[in-house]
């Protein structure tokens, strides 16, 4: 059994008795990523890796005690600026540019003694479902390799599949976290909106993005939020609420608590392995005593249309910075504005522009009031439905995707039918709300399929509770 | 309706120097994709507020001078910072 089998929690325990150096940890992190090298899942290695883990063994070796991460390898979305480290966002505009400052949650990572190994692959500026959107090639899904991982945390999620690390951070805007976690067969989590701070996450959509952890286990999704959670006086909308205990969630008794099963979420559309299995994780949540309740959200199949003219007209204007000026890339030309145009011609992707053309039409003199200030109320409308059903139920389970993971090409030549999946996962983003894709059964061919329970804002505990009775009903052998 | 015009007007408000090679292709995606989206017009949204943030914190940090980058950090990718002339003499 290789060290990398073990979860986060167990890791750390064994780094912090002194069972097992972080040096040990950080060669065979290296080498299992260095054997895994086919399926694209890193953009770049930290060349400091083998310094860190030295000087944390050092520190324990002083009598120190290390962090609630000690020595755990923990992979980085390309989304998340590192010191010295060339972060890119998945972009060609960005090849080259090297941080002068670590994110907060990097700075968060490192406090708690963590392993930072490397910057994962992902969807240019993380626009896309499949992280065939990435500039520096797809990344596979290492259950099928003629498949996609999702995305756009894609490379964070095959890290954690494919026990390169016991888990990796992702930023999540419509889906970003939750779906590639589902299709490749691990947990991940979007916090709530504000729960952790965003300093140093590269831009897309600021009423949407939050960063949150994937990871093998749902007490190591747990104890990597509880580390980099938190007011930081760097982001403004960071939430000054209480830091939730997730960790300490996970052996929550569940008996008693209410879950609601939105109708608008099963049937057309989702795939029906899909839903036989999310339903029989529902049932074992009725076992452990939960009790199961019909709700309705009667806005959800609005999410695509709202999101896709919120997320596109912010992203209008976070781009609107990569202008061959400041960062990265430069097509030189004769004047300042052929500068702007040409570099930015080069340097996006189809992806990128298609979303900067429509944020910028929805934006635009005579659209504003059609588009997006329409899309604002409905907004308010799908938020308005969670509200609602939160009054009789503490949490809503349903698919996190309505498909397992589909083949590389399958939708790249049609970005609607990509868009509409993420139809699962955009109505808690647009509502801010946290929510959790835990492993269900998988289907036939043995693709992993994911449930996805969301709860109320700042609620993350709920979802711990939940998350973690799943997880240990799927393992211990069935009730009869 | 997206058309090549309304792709050409849009990408000047962006600053993208599309090739004229792209431009029908994108007229088509945002086609579809603005079809798709124009379902939100039928949606009674009489006397519902837009949501503009759901950021509940808006709590700012006391403005006080704090330890930042060095000057030799925060000039590190400074060299590119020439641009073309822009300004008529």
């Amino acid at each position: 059994m290789s060290l990398l089998d073990a979860s986060v929690t167990e890791l750390a325990e064994r780094v912090r008795s002194g069972a097992v150096s972080a040096t040990e940890v950080a060669r065979a992190c290296l080498e299992r990523i260095a054997s895994q090298r086919d399926l694209n899942a890193y953009l770049a290695m930290n060349d400091a890796l083998l310094d860190d883990a030295r000087k944390i063994d050092e520190r324990r070796a002083r009598g120190d005690k290390l962090g609630p991460l000690a020595g755990v390898p923990i992979a980085l979305k390309d989304a998340i600026a590192t010191r010295h480290l060339q972060t890119t966002a998945g972009s060609k505009i960005l090849e080259g540019y090297v941080p002068p400052y670590d994110a907060t949650v990097v700075a968060r990572l490192r406090a708690a003694d963590a392993l930072l190994p490397g910057k994962t692959n992902m969807d240019e500026f993380a626009m896309g479902s499949s992280n065939e959107n990435s500039a520096y090639g797809p990344c596979k899904n290492p259950h099928d390799v003629t498949r996609t991982p999702g995305g756009s945390s894609g490379g964070s999620a095959v890290s954690v599949a494919a026990r390169m690390t016991p888990a990796a951070l992702g930023s999540d805007t419509g889906g970003s976290i939750r779906q590639p976690a589902a299709l490749t067969g691990v947990v991940g989590v979007k916090p709530t909106y504000g729960r952790v701070s965003r300093y140093g996450l590269v831009a897309f959509a600021s009423s949407l993005d939050q960063i949150g952890p994937i990871a093998s286990d749902v007490r190591g999704a747990a104890r990597v939020l509880d580390v980099i959670a938190g007011r930081d006086p760097r982001d403004a909308t960071s939430i000054t609420a209480a830091p939730a205990a997730c960790e300490a969630a996970c052996d929550r008794d569940v008996r008693g608590l209410r879950i609601g099963v939105p109708d608008e979420y099963f049937g057309e559309g989702i795939d029906a392995e899909v839903d036989a299995s999310v339903r029989e994780s529902i049932s074992k949540l009725e076992r452990a005593g939960c009790t199961i309740e019909r709700v309705s959200l009667p806005h959800t199949r609005l999410a695509v249309a709202t999101y896709y003219v919120i997320a596109t007209a912010e992203a209008s204007s976070n781009l609107a910075r990569f202008d061959g000026v400041r960062y990265g890339k430069r097509v030189d030309a004769a004047d300042l504005k052929s500068l702007y145009g040409k570099t930015r011609d080069a340097g996006f992707g189809r992806e990128v522009k298609r979303r900067i053309l429509l944020g910028t039409f929805v934006l635009s003199a005579g659209y504003y009031d059609a588009y997006y200030s329409k899309a604002q109320k409905v907004r308010t409308l799908i938020a308005r439905d969670f509200t609602a059903a939160f009054e009789r139920v503490d949490a809503i389970a349903c698919p996190t995707s309505p498909t397992p993971a589909f083949a590389l090409g399958e939708k790249s030549g049609d970005p609607l039918s990509m868009y509409m999946s993420d139809v699962c996962t955009l109505p808690a983003s647009l509502a801010g709300l946290p929510a959790i894709s835990v492993p269900s059964r998988a289907a036939t061919s043995n693709l992993p399929i994911g449930f996805q329970l969301v709860g109320r804002s700042c609620d993350e505990v709920m979802l711990f509770a939940l998350a973690a009775a799943c997880e240990r009903a799927s393992r211990s052998p069935r009730a009869s | 309706m997206i058309d090549r015009k309304t792709v050409m007007r849009v990408a000047e408000l962006a600053a993208l120097s599309l090739e004229d090679a792209e431009i029908d292709a994108l007229a088509k995606d945002l086609d579809a994709i603005v079809k798709h989206v124009d379902e939100l017009s039928m949606v009674d949204t009489h006397g519902v507020e837009p949501m503009r943030s759901i950021a509940t914190a808006g709590a700012l940090r006391a403005d006080v001078p704090a330890p930042s980058l060095s000057r030799d950090d925060a000039l590190a990718g400074a060299e590119a910072f020439v641009v073309p002339a822009f300004v008529e003499s």
